[in-house]
Formats: structure tokens, sequence, C-alpha cells
């Protein structure tokens, strides 16, 4: 089982682990767990790109989170643009599918690295497992999303923008 | 005619927004709260807490509840469109609230 794959599950065990009382540890642990499954995914499909397998795992090293997330957030904005237009276009076809899928993974990153950022470091407020279940499946959507759509030119085309950044 | 700041118009028109996506999603919402901030990354963010019904929070409909939920709230309120801001959601059960009587969620 790859990485994550493996994240994804025990995210999913998480989330679950106490039927009646959750841990608060257990429900924040699962949302930072599911997130990094996403994060995870995502680079390891990245590198699979460069031909060469042993520079693989420095190249993985390459990839920042924040510049991930903001990447996913113009995806996201550019893609709800182009449903709105479509919206009064007409009918979705085989293309709007695609980007659907690719909609889902981007947005589900930028939530999920926001929630990360909530459950890891603020301690202000009580999770519960009706906030982090749904989380949780969300990630797990977003991979089967992906898995949908992993071949096409416009995924493998945002694949590249997480790493690249632009010369000032 | 005076010039209203933006802001402040919007100030006005966010909760009226909230409210009428609460109305709209009554029964499973039972009300939605929500914190204007910053969020990581230094953006402008709604926060929003939506506290739903024991029925629609069961585990084996809560992910299609809150996929619902945040779509319809996205909708009507717009929050990126109209206001600028990103969205994030929270959710909790009524009798998960009764147990963490939780003030930012009253």
């Amino acid at each position: 089982m790859r990485l994550a794959e493996g994240l994804l599950e025990q995210a999913q065990h998480l989330v679950k682990r106490e039927p009646k009382r959750p841990k608060q540890a257990s429900l924040r642990r699962a949302i930072s767990t599911a997130y990094y499954a996403l994060f995870h995914l995502l680079i390891s499909e990245a590198v699979l790109n460069w031909r060469r397998a042993e520079d693989r795992v420095e190249l993985a090293r390459m990839f920042e989170h924040t510049h991930m997330r903001s990447m996913c957030a113009n995806k996201r904005d550019e893609l709800n643009k182009e449903f709105k237009k479509k919206q009064k276009a007409g009918r979705p076809n085989q293309e709007e599918a695609v980007k659907r899928n690719l909609h889902r993974v981007v947005n589900t990153f930028v939530q999920m690295h926001e929630q990360r950022e909530l459950a890891d470091y603020d301690y202000s407020g009580n999770w519960t497992r009706t906030d982090v279940l749904p989380k949780v499946e969300g990630v797990a959507a977003a991979f089967k999303a992906w898995k949908a759509i992993r071949n096409e030119d416009i995924a493998q085309a945002f694949l590249f923008t997480l790493l690249y950044k632009k010369r000032r | 005619m005076p010039v209203v700041p933006s802001g402040i118009v919007n100030q006005r028109q966010l909760p009226t927004a909230i409210q009428k996506a609460a109305d709209a999603l009554a029964p499973d919402v039972v009300r939605i709260r929500y914190a204007l901030t910053i969020d990581s990354t230094g953006s402008a963010a709604i926060f929003f807490r939506v506290l739903l019904s024991d029925r629609a929070s069961r585990p084996d409909r809560v992910y299609e509840t809150t996929e619902r939920i945040t779509a319809k709230i996205l909708e009507i309120v717009q929050p990126q469109e109209r206001f600028g801001m990103e969205a994030y959601f929270n959710f909790r059960s009524e009798s998960e609230q009764a147990k963490l009587h939780d003030a930012a969620w009253e």
C-alpha cells in the first residue's frame, strides 16, 4: 500500500476509533492525517513523471504546502468561473466531468489545508465526529476523483503547477 | 447621495444572506453562526459554524448532508463573489452541542 492510501486508511480508522466518546486527539489527528493523505497523493503522482526513479525521493521534498494550496485555490477559482459560464451554455459533457473531478480534488485540498492548521495548532475549539467524519470522507472522495482523471492532460498539467513557480 | 463604504454595506448584507441560507436549509440546519477573520494564508475569510439536527447528522448520511449544505450556503451567500472572502465550514450536531455547551455555537 502506498503512503497516501495508508494515511487515508489511518484517518478513517481514527475518526471511528472511540465509538461513544471520541478523543480530541483522535479527531484532530484524523483531520491532519486526511490532509497529509491528499498532500502525499498529489506529490507521489507528480514525481512519477520524473523518469529517473532514484531521484524521485529528493524531488518529492521540493513540494511546499502553501504553494500547493495556492495553486489549488487558483485552479478552483478558474474552474468555478468556467462552470458558471457553462451553466448557461447547456448540457455537461465528458470534458466537464473531468474538470468537476479536478475541482473536487483542488477544493478539498484548500479546505483540508486550513482545517489541518486548526486541528494541529488551534486549541480554542472542540472537534466533533459530525464535523470530522464528512471531512475524512471528502478526502476519500477526492482520491476517487483523482484516480478517475489522473491520466488526463488537464490533471497532468495541474500536477506540474504544484512545483512550478513563476520567475519574478 | 452619500457614498456608503462597500465594507459597511457588506456587513449588513452578510447576515441577511446567511439567515436566508439557514431558512432554506431548515430543518436539517438548526442555525448558522460565523466568524469573520483571516485564514492561515492571511486572506480574508469566513468560518461558518453550522449546527445540524441530529437526524441530518446520522453517520450514514452526514457526508451527503454536509456537501449539500455547503453548496447551498455558497450559492446563497456567495462569500467569494460578493464579499471577497474564502469560506470554510465546520459542522456539529445538536446533541454534540448539548454536551459541549460551546458559546460560539449558541
